[in-house]
């Protein structure tokens, strides 16, 4: 039986004007899970609130085993490595200082695995870290959260504003981290095409609530594209049909394949397309 | 703690040597003491807010939130930070007095001396006890504009007292009093209004990196 590494059950925070509703969600070791949600939909307050960062109005958080809200969870975030959006780390500061702080802070800090990320990275130890452009600088914070042994990677945002070769090595990164034994990743972002590529659960959260928490291979089966005419479209069972859009040559939706009839050619869906479709059933 | 003592100190960078060479400076100067007492305290006043300013500007708490780092140890490092740097200037323009002395053979008023750097010490660490709690409730800039409040404050009693009944008159009552009792009910004020100032400072810390003040 494989143990979650991350367990929420019935989570709500709200702010003035925002509130994250009753979310229920579960990473199983291994595995790599993809966060998706517009701006503002309530992804770095998750992210915050499983790393215990700000206080949860209701609900239950347990990260690798441990209640975050215990005390032994000081002891667990040693095996928690952390990118967020911004990296946080003051401009003065160079990637050979930043080491020497990170040291101090972790038990498990490995300073030769640090370096050797550096060098794999091609991040200069001695320049300042204002110095560095947007991709160096999410390196570095990926570099840190790599050095002290983590077992979860929580990533916010880590690939927005990085062109896309970048992009594709950070996650051939993260698919390599979560391969290792115990070991999981749950990665933020916007950019949807970067989670069909490697991960292997998608949750979507629209206005601070859980859409779908399903495995990615079993959501692309499930879902379709279908393109026909205004006619045909009202012969499909509604059951199937989750959102359209009419045109003026025709018809095109994301439907259920499971209730559709043989006759009708379904296109496969990106997860793109599942997720803005599916959004925009939300907002109706 | 370590850790973050040193990310402050890399923060600082160059002031440090600002501050030395001022300490250096102005022990070598004799007439310029005075105002380099008064321009060591004020530099290492402000120093730690620097170092709080380079922290808030780069959301520094938020990943911090993220790491093993207890709140108190957050704080804590950031009271023996600024007591430290206070100490360390005091401490190092005192020396330079005592090894330029030594140098010329000249008599010399040690205790004058030693008090004449205690004296800023001890308003440094009080002013940074008023200060402290103000930044970690409501950010540098609020915590700024209350040091130097509070600073035109301790200022404006001295200048204005001395201008009234003088400088010498206003302070004549310490030298009926023993020197150790000065220097041990200094201490005493500095030790519990920084002591309750660092849980004060350590409740609005943990709320503010919850995210109750947002």
């Amino acid at each position: 039986m494989e143990s979650n590494v991350v367990e929420i059950k019935g989570l709500r925070k709200r702010y003035k004007g925002f509130a994250l509703e009753n979310l229920d969600l579960a990473l199983p070791a291994g595995c790599i899970m993809g966060l998706v949600g517009e701006n503002g939909a309530g992804k770095s307050t998750t992210i915050r609130l499983i790393m215990d960062a700000i206080s949860r109005d209701e609900g239950k958080i347990t990260v690798l085993g441990v209640d975050n809200q215990s005390p032994d969870f000081l002891r667990t975030k040693e095996d928690i490595g952390v990118v967020l959006d911004e990296t946080c780390i003051p401009e003065v500061i160079t990637a050979k200082q930043l080491g020497k702080i990170m040291a101090g802070t972790y038990k498990n800090w490995e300073q030769d695995v640090y370096d050797s990320w550096l060098e794999k990275f091609r991040l200069p130890p001695d320049k300042k870290f204002k110095e560095y452009s947007r991709g160096m600088t999410m390196k570095l914070g990926i570099a840190a959260a790599l050095s002290h042994r983590a077992k979860l990677l929580l990533l916010d945002e880590a690939t927005s504003g990085l062109d896309p070769m970048v992009r594709d090595e950070l996650l051939d990164v993260f698919a390599d981290f979560a391969v290792e034994d115990g070991h999981a990743v749950l990665l933020s972002s916007h950019i949807v095409s970067d989670l069909e590529k490697i991960c292997d659960y998608i949750a979507f959260l629209h206005k601070g609530r859980l859409v779908l928490c399903e495995e990615k291979d079993a959501l692309l089966d499930r879902y379709g594209i279908l393109k026909c005419t205004k006619e045909q479209i009202k012969n499909v069972p509604s059951e199937a049909v989750h959102s359209m859009r009419l045109g003026p040559y025709g018809a095109e939706a994301l439907v259920e394949r499971a209730f559709m009839p043989k006759d009708l050619l379904v296109e496969r869906a990106t997860l793109e397309d599942i997720i803005l479709y599916l959004s925009k059933e939300e907002d109706q | 703690m370590a850790a973050l003592l040193r990310k402050d100190v890399y923060l600082i960078g160059k002031n440090i040597w600002i501050l030395i060479g001022s300490a250096l400076l102005f022990s070598f100067v004799p007439r310029l003491e005075s105002f380099g007492s008064t321009y060591l305290t004020v530099l290492t006043m402000t120093l730690p807010l620097t170092t709080m300013a380079y922290d808030e500007r780069c959301r520094w708490d938020e990943y911090l939130a993220m790491t093993p780092c207890r709140p108190e140890k957050v704080v804590l490092s950031k009271y023996l930070f600024a007591a430290g740097l206070a100490a360390a200037a005091m401490g190092l323009s005192f020396l330079i007095c005592c090894a330029q002395a030594a140098a010329a053979g000249a008599a010399y008023d040690m205790t004058g001396t030693l008090m004449a750097r205690v004296s800023p010490l001890v308003m440094v660490l009080t002013v940074n006890a008023v200060t402290m709690p103000t930044v970690f409730r409501f950010g540098v800039e609020k915590g700024r504009l209350t040091m130097i409040a509070l600073m035109g404050c301790i200022f404006a009693i001295l200048v204005g007292g001395a201008q009234i009944i003088g400088m010498e008159r206003m302070f004549r009552w310490m030298d009926r009093v023993p020197l150790t009792a000065l220097v041990i009910a200094a201490a005493a004020v500095v030790i519990v209004m920084n002591a309750a100032s660092f849980f004060l400072s350590v409740r609005f810390y943990r709320k503010r990196r919850s995210g109750v003040y947002n």
